[in-house]
């Protein structure tokens, strides 16, 4: 292999690769539009030209499809700039309503076109790079949009002029445009769903193969094999070829592992209710009704507004909070307070204070609960910042024109009221997550009222369990804010510590003993015990007990027909003498 | 602390035990006061009294409270004493003390078990209102605690050994801070969660109350402290699927997810994610078949066509060549009947169906004039003839009269170069002068 | 014709159709070519048949419809065997004379025969009329001898001979080496070496090879190829066995204009009837080489001329091209190593194989051998096909061959190279033919379309129509040559209506560096070559347009007017019964006039004049 000099740095020369894979790898920054990776390099919007000198001759040719051959190559020669201000002058006058076009002619130092706009192309967006069709048929599989005709008359269109009925709606070629010029629901009769990324509560899209968020631990992406069309379709593949280190693998499937441990904690959290279950409130009808949680996304400044609280374009100007949603409402069933929306909402309100200063902000409360260290301070400070506290009990949120009306009774003053708005924050609940019950079941644990995880004793087990080494830790247990989830969870780790320092456990006494001259297999035993202690030994046919799973509850004892399980602690002989002689009565 | 009578000793057994095989049980009794919870109610003096007359009953006491040291004290001296072979204590509800009273029958050498309650408070005293009649019931539940006591046997409990590990499960900022601690204390802590990262909610959230500090600053270094903890096994994406067992020995079974990256080889370099072109929620439909509206007889003409050249998706340019001369133009039912037979894609049928000048999207007249514009014929005039016709028919080249009688094309080259202007009328060749186009076409228009 | 069994079997079959044959029977040889088609020649040829029915000749004469002569000017062409004697247009009226005269008898109609223009005297046989008598017709020369149709025609002149040497006595290596050694290149434009094609091609790596004969014949003004396919068919395909033979290929394609429907039906026929006669398909003449041609009908786009453009087509796709950095001999159809040569390229393969490198290597000049067909047309006397031996100069070919202008009128340009090549002037007219010579001055060979201007044709309108031609064909991927040449046309436009300004030369030149830098494949990288000639040889004309918003060769609609020659003016009143805007008027007999207001320049008057009494200004 020879050697291969871009703009003065070498690289081996190598012809299965292009020229511009080996110039992004040296860092060599070359403009390309038709290019996408994963696709077939296609080489028609020639903007990624670039001088190639052999044998003392200079040719442009394209960097996305010429192969890395020994030579030297310049990306920004006089030559280069000719060619791609050539490009960009015909693309300008093609999409006059390309922004990124403009911007990247701004780039290049490029003022105007001396080209015409055709009639015909006013108000165009499209420079042909045909990225939506390949897409759409290389990489979706699907083949939706077409290119039709040709020369001059090449249009972006759907086959004949009606909407696919083979789109799938995935969105792949409005992603792909790098001009913004499809318009997807032009294209498909279906109604596209964005696939929302969880953690930014929907605001956002994102990809089938995503990080969840930034900072995330591992930091490693997850296909999500519910939406990713290679996984659903078997087409795209697109991440494993982009993948350098050849890390994925669509091959992969669920694994399962069997661990041993001594101990259990439960710390499996919480859930926002869900303010669709009070539709009165408008909440997914307007989109300017949001709940807590989205509100902290939306506040954040690694959200996807970047910290600015921004509604439908617009910054809101009022502001109203709706304090608990889904909390002390028996209408949906939650009767217990949430312990956390109070102070929440007070801290929101807070920041769109600071945020928005002249946004005038009220939030509609039963009571203010601050009870914590420093809550109550800073309760008196939001509303000394000028946030209105107003009692009051909500029961509509319509839209009146472009802003939103909520509508309720002032409880103080006994009067109906009504405030408008142009966001509307539902301070939303913690509920037990759906995931309780499995949960629950697994771990053999108790569930209270609320739909929360029992501990063993409310005030002095707060964080054991029923079942001894299992033990809860945070807001599975029950609402609660993030110093008392920390607490509860250093009280579960010293208590699961306990018996693993000391290396051992007593076990029951009192468990059930299986009479083998007697049994007769018939298994019931084993169907009734709830510790999963009885199991039918196939050898000798028989039932037999493992008496450190036995809890010596005697459910078996009590179900076996032949009488052939006994309770060690509770024989027949025992209870007969206890019945006698309680019968026999005088002074026996 | 009042001196209590003695109950009197009954006589024997307390030899036999060291001689004989078949011990006589003997049974101490202790009657609790409850402070008044039971003495206000029940005669506990009486209770006393009648139980040492009980078989195998050799002591039987009362005092104010057993479950307090000296009550536990007294069973432990009867014990080494008159050599207790049981206890029985009449007090309370066993849930509460039998503990303890347990633990004090084997400290003085009893097997715990031989130990039986009676419970005179929550049974007895404390749901009655007549003092005779809850001291005769208090005296019959003693007695058949006597009974059963005297055929108790000792049970030995056993330990087992702990496994020194621990399950985590959630990986919230709960379940970081009791894996973190637990791996701290050295012990090995396997965090399972079911979501790709760990975080949680608390990941989410902005700035927490009432201090204003930024959720995400003080988690993110507490989920990296997990994530490097070497104590601790961390398991995203994945789920406890089953669990067995009991305390110190418990056995999981997680089922990790496929996430389908690799974490060993990723470096999250991003290219994934951002090449990743799907955007929107995939909604697979079942394929398109047959148009709905294709008649019979049009398939039957289609499937001629296609059967003259084979099921080839190289070969739709031939089978559209025949399909366009069979109807005059490509009908889109067609094309969706061919495209659906071949296995071609809308894109690809259409794209090629606009892209070639021998196809027609349109329907075409009966007649088709073919003006040629080719090098040869537009230097001799081409323009002039393809003008002509265009007014005579007062159409545009590609259009089609309204009658339907021509369409009228132009064509870059017919081949007859020596000839021209050539024009074609079907499949005749005409060598047209200019200012004879409307001649030429009037033949037609007569015959 | 009966099945071949093997090579040696191949003479024996050759002379039976011999035995058949009487050696003194007259023949009359009908062009039906499609030029001559259109004057009419099918029905002088049915006219032949039933008057040497009625006759009870049938025996003795062969009525022989054959594929085109190339004198298409003079069409439709009868030739009479053994003598050689030329009629030209001929009408099926003129039929029963010929038969008498020159077929029953051995007199001549004289009416009939071609009269030489420059000495005025009556030529009578064919190979005696300078049209054809300044050529070399190595391959077109057989056209007039075979009945297209017929397998044994041609194998009674020989054909397949060639194959049989190549299976016989020349390993594949040998058959690339004679290729290679003959000088051939390729005839379809590149001119290509034939021979280092296919070896390239061999040595790519990959067992299933491809070989193409490309007859998407695109360039407006060109149609050898249509004529070598219609008129002798079983040639282009010995040799493509032949080519095939040598390069190991089992699967081969040919890609025809779909409109050329005779050469898409005589191929196929020749196709069924090489198969029938095992000269194609499993074990050619039992030598156990298995090779077959598929036909595929282009859909009608000049891109397919791109080598890849034409591969996608094969693939049943839209024909756009590809970026080919790796070439089509290593990655062509399906991404496998593929030949692709031209119809008259491979018509030459079997005269090589038969004749040798040297003697082909002997005609022609020191880079292009052999002979070339060109496509003379356009403003010259005799209009046709002709063959010539590379080096011969372009006034050789308009003067001597074409006869020179036509109408009295002045020698302007010769456009060839097709809409990639360019015009070139007077001053340049004793250029020898020659790819490298014609590439020095700005044109190109291209397939061989060489059409000649006069002073009637606007050289900025020419350039308008080559532009114009692309605009509409080019497929539209790379951005310099769908909006490149919009732009160009726009520009060209406005020059041709009045608009011109002086920065648009400027820009011409600067969009034409940036198509051949710039496109992706040779339609746009070449498309400026029209444009760019003109504006070298007849840049004067571009500033009468621009300048003095004059269009002097009178095309221009926006820069002329029209009006009648008083003195020239007889009053005969056609121009006024073909105006279509009745915009002449006048009495007969008397003068008449154009008015103005009407007048929609359509310059049909013009055309109709007799008299020259209309004059563009």
């Amino acid at each position: 292999m020879g050697l291969l000099i871009i703009d003065g740095h070498e690289a081996e020369a190598d012809q299965s690769r292009t020229l511009l894979e080996v110039a992004v790898e040296l860092g060599i920054e070359i403009p390309t539009l038709c290019h996408y990776k994963g696709l077939t390099p296609y080489g028609a919007c020639r903007i990624c030209v670039v001088e190639t000198i052999w044998k003392g001759k200079s040719r442009l040719h394209p960097a996305c499809t010429y192969p890395a051959w020994e030579g030297e190559v310049r990306t920004d020669s006089e030559m280069v700039r000719k060619a791609r201000r050539f490009i960009v002058e015909l693309m300008l006058a093609e999409a006059p309503d390309a922004v990124e076009i403009r911007e990247i002619a701004e780039k290049l130092g490029i003022e105007g076109t001396p080209f015409r706009t055709p009639d015909d192309a006013r108000g165009n967006k499209c420079i042909m790079c045909g990225l939506c069709v390949r897409t759409c048929r290389d990489l979706v599989g699907a083949g939706a949009l077409a290119f039709r005709g040709r020369g001059e008359n090449r249009k972006i269109a759907n086959p004949y002029g009606e909407k696919s009925e083979v789109c799938i709606a995935c969105g792949a070629c409005e992603f792909v445009c790098p001009t913004d010029a499809i318009d997807l629901s032009l294209i498909t009769d279906l109604t596209p769903k964005p696939l929302v990324s969880e953690f930014d509560t929907g605001l956002v899209t994102r990809p089938a193969i995503y990080l969840p968020f930034p900072q995330a631990v591992p930091a490693v992406p997850v296909l999500d094999d519910e939406h990713c069309l290679r996984t659903l379709l078997g087409t795209c593949g697109v991440c494993e070829q982009v993948c350098g280190p050849d890390a994925i693998d669509y091959d992969a499937e669920d694994v399962e592992d069997a661990i041993q441990v001594g101990t259990i904690v439960v710390a499996t959290g919480y859930d926002e209710f869900d303010p669709n279950e009070k539709p009165e409130l408008g909440y997914g009808m307007y989109e300017n009704v949001i709940t807590g949680l989205e509100m902290e996304r939306l506040c954040s400044a690694s959200g996807p507004t970047m910290g600015e609280i921004v509604i439908g374009g617009k910054s809101p100007k009022d502001v109203v909070f709706i304090q608990c949603v889904g909390s002390r409402d028996q209408t949906v069933g939650n009767e217990y307070c949430s312990r956390v929306c109070c102070m929440y909402t007070a801290k929101q309100a807070h920041l769109v204070k600071e945020k928005i200063p002249n946004a005038a902000v009220t939030i509609f409360y039963m009571d203010i609960r601050a009870f914590g260290k420093g809550f109550e301070e800073f309760y008196d400070r939001v509303r000394k910042e000028g946030v209105v506290y107003r009692r009051g009990s909500v029961s509509e949120i319509y839209r009146r024109k472009d802003r939103l009306v909520v509508r309720g009774e002032d409880t103080l003053e006994g009067e109906p009221m009504e405030v408008e708005a142009d966001l509307v924050v539902l301070a939303t609940g913690l509920v037990a997550r759906p995931g309780t019950d499995h949960i629950a079941g697994l771990l053999k644990l108790s569930r209270s009222s609320d739909g929360f995880l029992m501990e063993a004793h409310p005030k002095l087990r707060p964080v054991d369990t029923a079942s001894d080494g299992v033990y809860l830790a945070g807001t599975c247990q029950g609402p609660k804010d993030i110093p008392d989830a920390v607490a509860q969870a250093k009280g579960a780790a010293a208590a699961a510590i306990v018996p693993m320092s000391k290396g051992k456990v007593t076990v029951e006494a009192l468990t059930c003993v299986v009479d083998e001259d007697l049994c007769a297999g018939c298994k019931i035993c084993v169907s009734v015990c709830p510790y999963g202690a009885l199991s039918y030994d196939e050898e000798k046919k028989i039932s037999t007990c493992n008496e450190a799973l036995c809890k010596g509850c005697g459910t078996c004892a009590a179900a076996c027909p032949s009488g052939t399980i006994s309770m060690g602690h509770f024989t027949s002989e025992q209870l007969l003498a206890q019945i006698v002689a309680l019968i026999g009565g005088g002074n026996g | 602390m009042a001196k209590e009578e003695r109950a009197p000793e009954t006589e024997g057994g307390a030899n036999a035990s060291e001689q004989g095989e078949v011990r006589e049980p003997r049974i101490g009794v202790y009657v609790c006061h409850c402070g008044i919870n039971i003495a206000y109610m029940v005669d506990v003096r009486k209770v006393a009294e009648v139980a040492g007359t009980f078989p195998n009953v050799v002591v039987a006491r009362t005092y104010p409270y057993m479950c307090s040291d000296p009550g536990q004290s007294l069973i432990r001296d009867d014990i080494e004493k008159s050599d207790l072979t049981g206890v029985v204590v009449a007090a309370c509800s066993p849930r509460m003390h039998e503990p303890t009273f347990r633990a004090a029958v084997s400290d003085a050498g009893v097997n715990p078990y031989l130990l039986d309650m009676a419970n005179i408070r929550e049974q007895c005293s404390w749901i009655h209102e007549e003092p005779e009649a809850a001291t005769e019931k208090a005296i019959d539940l003693v007695r058949a605690a006597v009974a059963r006591a005297s055929h108790l046997s000792p049970l030995v409990e056993r330990e087992v050994p702990v496994t020194p590990e621990s399950l985590v499960v959630g990986g919230g900022i709960a379940g970081i801070q009791a894996a973190l601690d637990i791996a701290e204390a050295g012990y090995r802590v396997h965090l399972v969660e079911k979501e790709p990262t760990i975080g949680g909610r608390m990941a989410q959230l902005d700035k927490t109350f009432p201090t204003l500090d930024c959720s995400a600053c003080i988690l993110t270094p507490r989920m990296v402290d997990a994530s490097r903890h070497p104590n601790i096994e961390l398991a995203t994406y994945s789920e406890v699927k089953e669990v067995e067992g009991y305390i110190g020995n418990f056995n999981a079974t997680l089922t990790r997810k496929a996430r389908y990256v690799d974490l060993e080889k990723c470096t999250n370099c991003g290219l994934c994610y951002a090449s990743c072109p799907v955007r929107n929620v995939p909604q697979l439909r079942e394929p398109v078949g047959i148009p709905r509206d294709l008649s019979e007889k049009d398939r039957t003409r289609l499937d001629a066509i296609i059967a003259d050249h084979g099921i080839d998706a190289e070969l739709l340019i031939q089978i559209l060549q025949d399909v366009n001369i069979e109807y005059n133009y490509l009908p889109v039912d067609a094309l969706k009947y061919v495209a659906f037979r071949l296995g071609v894609r809308p894109a690809t049928v259409y794209h090629v169906a606009s892209f070639y000048t021998a196809f027609s999207l349109e329907p075409r007249g009966r007649k088709i004039v073919k003006v040629c514009t080719g090098t040869a014929c537009h230097a001799r005039g081409a323009v002039r003839v393809l003008e002509e016709l265009e007014r005579r028919l007062g159409i545009g080249p590609g259009e089609t009269t309204e009658d339907m009688a021509y369409t009228l094309l132009t064509v870059n080259c017919l081949g007859c170069c020596a000839l021209g202007p050539v024009v074609v009328v079907d499949n005749d060749y005409h060598s047209v002068v200019p200012g004879d186009a409307d001649a030429m076409l009037a033949r037609y228009e007569t015959a | 014709m009966r099945h071949v069994k093997d090579i040696a079997d191949l003479e024996r079959a050759r002379r039976e159709i011999m035995k058949g044959r009487d050696p003194d029977a007259r023949v009359v040889a009908i062009c039906c070519g499609t030029g001559c088609i259109a004057c009419g020649g099918l029905t002088v040829a049915d006219a032949f048949r039933s008057e040497v029915d009625s006759r009870a000749l049938a025996s003795k004469v062969r009525v022989l419809t054959t594929g085109c002569h190339g004198f298409c000017e003079r069409g439709p062409l009868v030739v009479v065997q053994p003598a050689g004697i030329l009629y030209q247009q001929v009408k099926p009226d003129d039929v029963a004379e010929i038969v008498e005269t020159s077929v029953e008898g051995d007199d001549l109609v004289e009416r009939l025969l071609y009269v030489d223009s420059a000495s005025g005297e009556k030529i009578v046989r064919e190979e005696d009329v300078p049209f054809y008598k300044h050529q070399t017709r190595l391959i077109l020369g057989r056209n007039g001898a075979l009945d297209p149709t017929s397998v044994e025609d041609y194998v009674a002149i020989g054909g397949y001979g060639s194959l049989a040497k190549a299976l016989d006595a020349m390993t594949p290596d040998e058959i690339v080496a004679t290729v290679k050694a003959s000088g051939l290149r390729g005839r379809g434009g590149g001119g290509f070496s034939t021979g280092r094609k296919w070896e390239s091609c061999l040595k790519a790596p990959g067992d299933v090879r491809y070989l193409i004969c490309n007859a998407d014949e695109g360039d407006p003004g060109a149609y050898m190829d249509r004529s070598i396919l219609e008129g002798n068919p079983h040639s282009v395909l010995e040799g493509m066995v032949i080519g095939a033979f040598a390069l190991g290929v089992t699967d081969g394609y040919i890609y025809v204009r779909e409109e050329y429907p005779l050469a898409v039906a005589n191929f196929t026929r020749a196709l069924d009837d090489a198969r029938a006669a095992g000269l194609l398909g499993v074990n050619i003449l039992g030598t156990g080489f298995s090779f077959d041609v598929a036909v595929a009908r282009g859909g009608g786009a000049f891109v397919c001329g791109e080598s890849t453009a034409l591969m996608a087509s094969i693939e049943g796709l839209p024909g756009e091209p590809r970026p080919k950095h790796i070439h089509t001999v290593e990655r062509g159809l399906r991404q496998r190593p593929t030949v692709l040569n031209n119809v008259e390229t491979w018509a030459n393969v079997p005269l090589i194989v038969d004749k040798g490198a040297e003697w082909f290597a002997a005609i022609g000049t020191e880079g292009s051998k052999g002979t070339k067909i060109f496509s003379l047309v356009g403003k010259v006397n005799n209009t046709g096909l002709v063959e010539v031996p590379m080096g011969i100069t372009l006034r050789e070919i308009i003067d001597d061959i074409g006869g020179g202008i036509r109408g009295g009128h002045s020698f302007k340009a010769v456009q060839t190279g097709g809409p990639s090549g360019g015009c070139i002037s007077e001053d340049l007219l004793d250029l020898p033919v020659d790819f490298d010579r014609l590439a020095e001055a700005g044109s190109m060979m291209g397939s061989g379309g060489m059409i000649v201007m006069d002073d009637r044709n606007c050289m900025v309108d020419i350039a308008k129509y080559f532009v114009g031609f692309l605009k509409d064909e080019s497929c539209g991927k790379c951005t310099p040559c769908r909006e490149g040449l919009r732009q160009m046309h726009a520009i060209l436009t406005d020059i041709t209506e009045g608009r011109g300004e002086e920065r648009h030369l400027d820009e011409l030149e600067y969009i034409s560096w940036g198509l051949e830098q710039t496109a992706l494949c040779q339609l746009g990288s070449t498309a400026q070559n029209p444009v760019l000639t003109t504006l070298r040889y007849f840049r004067d004309e571009y500033r009468a347009h621009i300048e003095e918003k004059r269009c002097p060769a009178g095309v221009c609609k926006a820069l002329v007017t029209y009006s009648v020659v008083a003195d020239a003016c007889t009053g005969c009143t056609v121009c006024a019964k073909k105006c279509p805007s009745d915009a002449i008027e006048g009495e007969p007999k008397k003068v008449h006039g154009i008015v103005q207001d009407k007048c929609i320049k359509c310059g049909i008057c013009y055309e109709v004049c007799k008299f020259d009494a209309i004059a563009i200004d």
